[in-house]
């Protein structure tokens, strides 16, 4: 558990050890105390709220993630190599901007977390300080794309918050800080009526079928393939789409595929409600199974090696 | 336009734009071209006992044409002496008396820490960030 030297993450994973500290600083500090919490932690809120209690006045995540980079295939050793052995670093830039995302967005929901946030993870441009400034961060801070792109890539940086927030009329960081926050809800509280589908915009594709390719084998068999060979475009079956989003992330042709909504916005019911009603299945073959009647086809049809024409069309 | 003007717990910056305690910040020289270049604050890179750094220090993790998309350190906190960094903080505050330098701390023992924290206030410092995870998540 020590980190060499005794300090770090030994410190950052025990949020009483942690607490103990921020109050020895306290007892002395005149100016702001902002506790910067590392993310090798199961849950991230503990040492929030532990940094609060000790009496800091702002925490600043995340630091970076423990991790091997990659390993040299003919020497036997990780990266980076220090006279033919390694050791495991600390993971950072664009990669781990989902992460840190969510963490912040954990400590910023937490209703008795009163102390500011200074987010930190994969920062490169205006728009990633805006996804973190929505979820709750007063200041945001940069390392990896400084390393990477240099000091000259805060002129796009300001230009483009500035940009940003005229267009939508905030006057200030206040006004904008967390508006995503109350949208990341709990998965059961999410709409079970809301229906979109996969819709292929023909003027836009090239053809590629990259979106068939991960629907039929990595999805729902909801996109099928024309007989005509000189018609490379495919074409969407609404009723076996069951509206994942994966065609419209592969399709390499911006806003080609978009999801189109199909109810009408008018039913709203969740998983709680459901729970609640006593509408969810609850055995294993249970006729409240969400998939019971939504097609597949046979397994035999996979060995045909045809071009699938087995759609229920 | 937008005011981009920054209070974090009374830590204020022009914009909210800081770097973080890490390699861009070893130096006053970085972070005086830094905030002559326009970013509002820098977290200091953590002062404590200065450590013994080691050769070979990054990797990274490319991604098809991209360079750089994770990456990956195995280095620690600042190796220059505390007294060398409190000079330049002092230095950097008098040319930027309303940019944000927060000093990065981290150390052992009470008496540690209560001295840190004088020397980085009396350096100028405008906030503290306490550094709880190793710099290379050990
Ligand atoms: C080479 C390197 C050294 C770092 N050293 C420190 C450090 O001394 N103190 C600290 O609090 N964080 C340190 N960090 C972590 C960064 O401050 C930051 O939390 C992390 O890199 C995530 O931000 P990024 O994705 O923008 O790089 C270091 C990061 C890197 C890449
Ligand atoms: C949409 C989706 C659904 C998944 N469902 C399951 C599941 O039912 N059970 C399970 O053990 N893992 C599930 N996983 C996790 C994967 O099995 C796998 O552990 C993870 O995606 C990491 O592998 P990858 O990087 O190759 O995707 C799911 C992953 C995804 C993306
Ligand atoms: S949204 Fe999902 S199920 Fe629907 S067509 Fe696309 S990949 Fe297939
Ligand atoms: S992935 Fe996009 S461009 Fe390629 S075939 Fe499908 S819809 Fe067309």
């Amino acid at each position: 558990m020590e980190c060499e030297r005794g300090m770090g993450s030994a410190v950052g994973q025990e949020p009483k050890v942690l607490m103990t500290i921020v109050s020895w600083v306290k007892e002395v500090a005149k100016v702001p105390v902002i506790v910067k919490l590392t993310p090798n932690i199961t849950d991230i809120t503990r040492p929030a709220r532990a940094a609060q209690e000790g009496g800091g006045d702002a925490i600043s995540l995340i630091n970076t993630i423990q991790s091997l980079i990659g390993v040299d295939i003919d020497n036997f050793v990780t990266y980076p190599v220090v006279d033919g052995k390694s050791s495991n670093g600390g993971y950072c830039g664009p990669a781990v901007k989902p992460i840190a995302m969510n963490m912040l967005k954990n400590c910023a929901q937490l209703p008795d977390l009163k102390i500011p946030i200074s987010g930190i993870g994969g920062i490169e441009n205006w728009r990633d300080a805006v996804e973190f400034i929505l979820l709750g961060a007063t200041s945001v801070q940069v390392c990896t794309a400084v390393m990477h792109y240099g000091f000259g890539i805060i002129r796009e940086m300001v230009s483009g918050l500035e940009r940003y927030m005229d267009d939508k009329g905030f006057e200030n960081l206040d006004q904008m800080r967390g508006r995503a926050l109350p949208n990341v809800m709990h998965w059961e509280d999410l709409n079970l009526k809301y229906k979109v589908v996969a819709n292929i915009n023909e003027d836009k594709c090239i053809g590629c079928q990259l979106c068939y390719t991960a629907c039929e084998d990595g999805a729902h068999q909801a996109i099928s393939l024309s007989d005509d060979p000189l018609n490379r475009k495919p074409t969407i079956i609404e009723e076996n789409c069951v509206g994942c989003n994966l065609c419209s992330l592969v399709c390499p042709v911006e806003s080609c595929i978009e999801m189109q909504r199909r109810d009408d916005g008018k039913e709203h019911l969740t998983w709680k409600d459901r729970t609640l009603a006593g509408n969810i299945p609850v055995t294993f073959n249970d006729p409240l199974a969400g998939g019971l009647h939504h097609w597949v086809p046979e397994p035999a049809e996979a060995l045909t090696k045809q071009t699938p024409l087995h759609y229920k069309l | 336009m937008a005011n981009l003007q920054t209070n974090l717990a009374g830590i204020k910056s022009p914009n909210p734009f800081w770097l973080a305690s890490a390699p861009p910040t070893n130096s006053g020289y970085q972070i005086m071209k830094a905030f002559d270049a326009g970013w509002g604050g820098a977290v200091w890179k953590t002062l404590g006992v200065p450590v013994v750094n080691i050769s070979s220090r990054y990797g990274a993790l490319n991604y098809r044409d991209n360079r750089m998309v994770g990456f990956n350190n195995i280095e620690l906190i600042t190796d220059r002496p505390l007294a060398d960094n409190l000079r330049e903080i002092e230095e950097v505050k008098k040319r930027f008396p309303d940019h944000a330098v927060i000093a990065s701390l981290m150390v052992e023992t009470r008496e540690q820490w209560h001295q840190i924290v004088k020397d980085a206030e009396n350096a100028g410092a405008d906030g503290l960030e306490l550094n709880f995870g190793c710099p290379h998540g050990m």
